[in-house]
């Protein structure tokens, strides 16, 4: 019997089911179709929200650090865009994702906004992972880690992004390239008018 | 010509002129002068190209469904899979010229590594639903990043 998930829920993430919300993460990095294709349904959309939101919280905590450790910005700064971090990865992730949608509408798109968030901010699984190994090369070997590992972190979303796009697009690959390039460079754009 | 084979030489077409451009960009950090980033450029280039080749062979001794197909239908399916460096080559423009971060060779890593496994998928589409096919595209892949970084450092160590 499968687990069901309610919005709320608050067992939801115990037990099996957040062994099935992990592993659905951890699959949307190297084949996010299976994901979008079946155990999509049954990540529930706080884990989705905590993956991306975290992911971009850590992206802005090393940026602060590295601007901080050149001084360019002042701890209480530093602060300031990991929080900035929070929200983007959060309502900036959600708004990016709703580009997406209604981009994708004029493809015969049939998935609701809500799958589209959840699908989006679990696309940033691979910059949650990248994010945090980079933090603790941070933190242990002071180096600059924003672009080396946040930025790399995030281009590695781009991959379960243009999967998204494919799955909402009916396949039109053309089109999902496009529409996964835009997203892309709207991210790009956040970090570079938030981050610096 | 049939239609097929004009959309798979697109698609073949297109993965080059992204490693041509992201090899540029990447060259103007390596090298110096018009020169060395035109070298680096075109040598980029043919790495990408023997090293699309390499994963297309790799993929056609690893994947039984492929082999009625022949070299044609794994090189079509190391294209369709590498057709995602579109989206990292325009916004590595975006990154490099707009807003002038040197990160050019963090878009090749990210790019090859993600393509890799797109082709992988693109495999599994084809028939060969077991993840080891997908390993299997992602090692080659691991394997061309590898040999960039390994180009890029012997460039800069020939160019002084």
């Amino acid at each position: 019997m499968e687990t069901q998930y309610l919005p709320t829920a608050g067992s939801q993430l115990e037990g099996r089911g957040i062994g099935q919300s992990l592993r659905s993460a951890l699959t949307m990095i190297l084949n996010p179709a299976q994901v979008l294709k079946g155990a999509m349904e049954r990540v529930p959309w706080p884990v989705s929200l905590s993956i991306s939101g975290l992911a971009f919280t850590l992206f802005f905590l090393q940026t602060g650090l590295d601007m901080h450790r050149v001084g360019t910005a002042s701890p209480g700064a530093a602060v300031g865009y990991t929080f900035l971090g929070t929200a983007m990865g959060t309502m900036g992730v959600a708004l990016v994702a709703a580009v997406a949608w209604a981009a994708s509408r004029p493809f015969g798109n049939d998935r609701s906004l809500d799958w589209t968030v959840r699908a989006f901010c679990l696309a940033y699984t691979p910059t949650l992972i990248f994010c945090a190994v980079g933090l603790m090369v941070n933190l242990v070997a002071g180096w600059n880690t924003a672009v080396a590992f946040g930025v790399t972190g995030a281009l590695w979303a781009i991959y379960p992004i243009i999967a998204i796009c494919r799955e909402m697009t009916g396949d039109k690959l053309a089109a999902s390239l496009v529409i996964s390039t835009i997203c892309g460079g709207l991210v790009l754009c956040g970090w570079a008018l938030l981050g610096i | 010509m049939d239609r097929s084979q004009g959309e798979r030489i697109a698609a073949v077409l297109a993965v080059l002129a992204c490693f041509a451009v992201l090899a540029w960009l990447n060259g103007r950090y390596v090298g110096s002068g018009a020169g060395q980033v035109a070298t680096y450029t075109l040598l980029g280039l043919l790495l990408a190209i023997a090293c699309l080749a390499g994963l297309a062979g790799l993929v056609l001794a690893a994947s039984p469904s492929l082999r009625p197909a022949g070299y044609r239908g794994a090189l079509d399916a190391v294209s369709r899979g590498f057709l995602i460096v579109i989206p990292f080559t325009a916004l590595a423009l975006l990154a490099d010229l707009a807003f002038g971060w040197n990160a050019a060779t963090a878009f090749v890593q990210a790019a090859i590594m993600t393509s890799g496994a797109a082709v992988g998928v693109e495999v599994m589409r084809g028939g060969d639903k077991k993840l080891r096919y997908l390993a299997v595209c992602t090692a080659g892949a691991f394997a061309f990043s590898m040999a960039w970084i390994g180009f890029s450092a012997l460039f800069t160590k020939a160019a002084g």
